[in-house]
């Protein structure tokens, strides 16, 4: 069994493009489908109702398209479809987030941006077919980022993903391709090092066999907590886990029997968490037999379960009635049941951000669409070996 | 021949329900859009299937066709998709009738949303569905909405078609009253 629960955090007729969490998950930042930051605070209530809503923030002038919260130097950075990326510092003097400018030179959108794990730089992946590389630049009087470019992707880069070793991006894109790619900065880096592989390469090449081809448009990538798997979902509702120890050889394709996926998450060596077109997490393991497989669907089966479906009996046929054509006439449904039946998941849209909460009780996944719902899940009680979890 | 006409309208309703559901099917694989800023042109935002600039945001076409005159054309790219029909067209008289009504449907396609101003060529009526529209409705919805809506113009046309022969019929009859009382 599966806990939820969910909070309609913004109106349905705006949604929540992106969002992610402080380190300490009491503080949360997301973008309700415009060019607005909003940071909440006080996240750890229980009750979202009593979240505040402490800061809306204007810096951008088109949809944000992306945000990332580093959990060790508390900098937020967003990057946004005007080509633009800022990263937010707070100044508790005066209560204030300071954005501080990024030269991306990028003259496309930019799709997504993460702070590597060591949070000294950023990667930005953009419209324009280019990964900015980010990092601070304090040789002039004033601070600003300053990147390094990696070229490489025949079109729009549409997610990418930090190895833990903060050197090595695994980037998805639009040409139907993951690649794996050195990010190893002298500016940055003290030591080179490669990871899983063999030997070191620079900066912005691919890894030897680094380049993994899917039958349609790569959506999302993710490493696992020792770096040594990498999983990657497609469009065409595929899987490949890659073991980049032995030569990027894939070891499993898992085909899975319904919509594609947004965004997927390691859980633990054994499982994977993946949300999408089916407004639900699917959860994919490992365990027992060592082969990977999609194990269940954790939202639609919960909620078909027979006692929800007996208390309908004991409505009157007066009242029944009445909802009937209520429902008719409002929503154009023809059955009492209607709503029940038609939407069999808590989101009533395509999922497409997911972020590990961070809470020291247990594992839970936040999950955020267009429907402008923030649904938490709790994955920890699903009898996987979370182990460490990597807070991304 | 009347064995022959019942068999062939029970033939024809036999395959309204599986070219429905394939139609179906193929739409809600199809419409799992996402936002996808343009590649070609700054700060904009425009449908590929009808931009058709970069060949590797775009899926191949799939004609769902059931019989020689009635099929539908999905084309699907990464944030839009164009649905077009081709309706059922038998003699002139339906010829002209679903010529009239699909330029009045697409005459007011505004209050549709979903609706093109032109048809795709070779096809009597098509939609766009973006990803904006998919942000605003639900999915299933829109879907039930395509599927109805292939079912109801056929039906449309054919009452047509039925009210101007009787309108036909009483019209000639009263005429031919004044010389034969």
């Amino acid at each position: 069994q599966t806990m939820q629960s969910f909070h309609q955090i913004v109106p349905p007729s705006v949604g929540i493009s992106c969002h992610a969490w402080n380190h300490t998950g009491e503080m949360l930042a997301l973008c309700p489908g415009s060019n607005e930051l909003y940071i909440y605070e006080n996240c750890h209530h229980s009750d979202p109702n009593k979240w505040i809503k402490a800061h809306v923030l204007k810096e951008h002038d088109m949809l944000i398209s992306g945000i990332s919260w580093s959990d060790r130097n508390n900098k937020i950075v967003t990057c946004s479809h005007d080509r633009n990326a800022f990263v937010w510092k707070y100044d508790s003097s005066t209560n204030q987030w300071v954005p501080t400018l990024c030269v991306l030179r990028i003259d496309r959108a930019a799709t997504y941006v993460q702070w590597s794990p060591d949070g000294a730089k950023f990667a930005v992946g953009s419209s324009n077919k280019t990964i900015p590389v980010c990092y601070l630049d304090s040789s002039q009087s004033s601070d600003w980022y300053v990147s390094r470019i990696i070229k490489r992707h025949k079109s729009t880069v549409v997610k990418l993903a930090w190895h833990p070793n903060s050197q090595i991006l695994a980037t998805v894109s639009s040409d139907r391709r993951c690649r794996i790619i050195s990010a190893t900065m002298n500016e940055i880096d003290r030591n080179a090092d490669s990871g899983p592989f063999a030997s070191h390469v620079p900066f912005g090449e691919v890894y030897p066999n680094g380049e993994i081809l899917c039958n349609s448009w790569a959506n999302a990538v993710d490493w696992n907590s020792s770096g040594s798997l990498l999983a990657v979902a497609s469009h065409d509702s595929t899987i490949q886990i890659v073991d980049c120890t032995s030569n990027c050889q894939i070891l499993h394709t898992i085909m899975y029997n319904s919509l594609p996926l947004n965004e997927i998450r390691f859980v633990g060596e054994e499982g994977i968490v993946g949300v999408g077109h089916d407004m639900e997490p699917l959860l994919f393991s490992s365990a027992g037999s060592g082969k990977w497989a999609m194990k269940s669907k954790i939202d639609s089966e919960s909620l078909n379960s027979p006692a929800k479906r007996g208390s309908a009996n004991s409505v009157t046929k007066v009242a029944s009635a009445r909802a009937m054509f209520q429902a008719k006439t409002s929503r154009g449904e023809d059955s009492a049941n209607a709503t029940q039946s038609s939407f069999k998941t808590t989101h009533r849209n395509v999922i497409t951000h997911l972020q590990v909460r961070p809470n020291n009780s247990s594992y839970q996944i936040s999950t955020t669409g267009p429907d402008g719902l923030i649904v938490f899940w709790e994955i920890g009680s699903l009898g996987l070996n979370v182990g460490s979890m990597s807070i991304r | 021949s009347e064995f022959h006409l019942i068999a062939l309208v029970f033939y024809q309703a036999n395959t309204l329900r599986p070219y429905l559901n394939t139609v179906r099917h193929t739409l809600d694989a199809s419409l799992c859009l996402r936002n996808f800023p343009s590649q070609t042109v700054e700060r904009h935002n425009k449908p590929e299937v009808e931009v058709q600039s970069s060949k590797e945001l775009l899926l191949n076409p799939v004609m769902i066709c059931r019989n020689e005159q009635e099929k539908c054309l999905i084309e699907s790219s990464i944030n839009s998709v164009r649905v077009s029909i081709a309706i059922k067209q038998a003699d002139e008289i339906e010829s002209i009738l679903c010529h009239k009504f699909t330029s009045f449907l697409m005459q007011r396609s505004e209050q549709f949303i979903v609706m093109r101003r032109k048809p795709a060529k070779g096809y009597d009526l098509s939609f766009l569905v973006t990803h904006m529209h998919l942000e605003r409705m639900w999915k299933h919805k829109l879907i039930d909405f395509l599927i109805e809506f292939m079912e109801d113009i056929d039906k449309e046309i054919s009452g047509m078609k039925i009210a101007i022969n009787a309108r036909a019929r009483i019209i000639a009859s009263e005429y031919v009253k004044q010389f034969c009382p």
